[in-house]
């Protein structure tokens, strides 16, 4: 992704069975990276 | 976009994915989980129906030619194309790999790609001796097509991008990049891997050459995948690997070959993959496409909402992606931030895409 200045990103990606409960645990996942590298 | 706040699973399928029963799946543009009707075809037509195609005289085989055909028919129809404009291949990448050995190039030796594209539609045209263009991308994360425009020359056989991107969810505008193509006298070839299972697609509508999907990532079994092409191209390619099923008649001195699509289907096929194939198409067409995109460019939109609201995460791509959101921790390596999300029970990927000179 060098075009972004980035070497790498982490992607979420849906399908049809996908709902705000894969949100929510994605955020909160997010939240306890942040925790662990803050 | 007008977004509800919360999409309480609005298409109610997720009872019918056994796989991911306490598990927040969120790497399907890497391969799609399979409902269990999926499951279910692939299971009775191995223990109950199977049988050879298009060799055997018994009854059971004549059946199974008529429901491997049957699926060739579904999975162009699926894209707007005729039956007889499908090639059955492992998947996308065979399909690129097939246009881009088969081709003929009269005289021009450059095809034009994007930089958002998979290795799937860059290697094929290096391996075929190919000299390879990139074209630029836009701020957002889009195709620039206006430099595409600029990049082109009649020097290139063919324009081949990604209809969807498999790392931003960028939508590309097919029909301009069809005139564009078309206007230096070049083929366009469309990788649909990301969008046949996020939205419905008009092959005919875009003006298209060729078209390539494979069915894991819309539902249905590894190992098959679909070469769509205009009748008439697909007809005056020469094939590109020899044996059964593909022959009209064989002697030693001089062999003679069927017309497409059988003609690029040497040896016995992936007679249940066709199968599951068809009963994926059928599955997302009761659906419907168009409910299915709405779905998931409102779980987009719930996605991006979220995560701009916390400090220190970086969005990438356009807002109006097609079902993907690529993201980073700030200071934190992509692998490190997928390793403590799988811990915590989310499956995401963490990936990089080709880089340029």
């Amino acid at each position: 992704m060098d075009w972004l200045g980035v070497a790498a990103t982490a992607r979420a990606s849906f399908a049809a069975h996908s709902d705000s409960s894969d949100i929510d645990a994605l955020v909160r996942g997010i939240k306890q990276v942040k925790r662990i590298f803050g | 976009m007008n977004a509800p706040a919360r999409i309480n699973s609005a298409l109610n399928v997720r009872d019918q994915f056994p796989a991911i029963e306490n598990w927040h799946y969120l790497d399907s543009a890497a391969t799609a989980q399979k409902p269990q009707a999926v499951i279910d075809a692939i299971t009775e037509a191995y223990a109950r129906d199977y049988a050879t195609v298009h060799r055997g005289v018994y009854q059971r085989s004549s059946e199974m030619t008529g429901r491997y055909e049957d699926a060739r028919a579904a999975a162009s129809g699926l894209i707007g194309g005729q039956a007889n404009e499908v090639v059955f291949t492992r998947g996308a990448t065979e399909a690129i790999n097939l246009v881009a050995r088969s081709l003929p190039k009269e005289g021009r030796t450059r095809v034009l790609l994007s930089r958002l594209e998979h290795h799937s539609n860059i290697v094929p045209w290096q391996l075929a001796g190919y000299e390879v263009d990139a074209a630029p991308l836009t701020d957002d994360g889009q195709v620039n097509l206006d430099a595409a425009e600029a990049l082109l020359t009649e020097e290139h056989r063919v324009v081949a991008l990604a209809h969807v991107s498999n790392v931003l969810g960028s939508v590309l505008d097919a029909k301009r990049a069809a005139e564009i193509a078309h206007s230096k006298g070049a083929l366009l070839l469309l990788d649909g891997c990301q969008a046949v299972p996020r939205m419905p697609v008009d092959v005919a509508a875009f003006g298209a050459d060729f078209y390539a999907f494979s069915a894991h990532k819309l539902y249905g079994p590894t190992g098959i995948g679909a070469l769509w092409g205009r009748a008439d191209l697909l007809n005056s390619l020469p094939p590109w690997q020899g044996g059964g099923s593909m022959i009209d008649r064989v002697t030693f001195e001089e062999t003679t070959y069927l017309d497409a699509p059988m003609r690029f289907e040497a040896g016995t096929p992936h007679i249940v993959g066709a199968i599951g194939l068809h009963a994926a198409v059928d599955w997302i067409g009761k659906l419907g496409l168009d409910a299915v995109h709405a779905h998931e460019c409102a779980l987009v939109a719930e996605t991006r909402s979220k995560l701009s609201n916390i400090p220190g995460v970086t969005l990438y791509g356009a807002e109006d992606s097609a079902g993907i959101v690529s993201f980073n921790v700030d200071g934190v390596h992509a692998h490190d931030t997928a390793t403590i999300l799988d811990d915590a029970g989310v499956a995401v990927r963490a990936g990089t895409i080709a880089r340029s000179r």
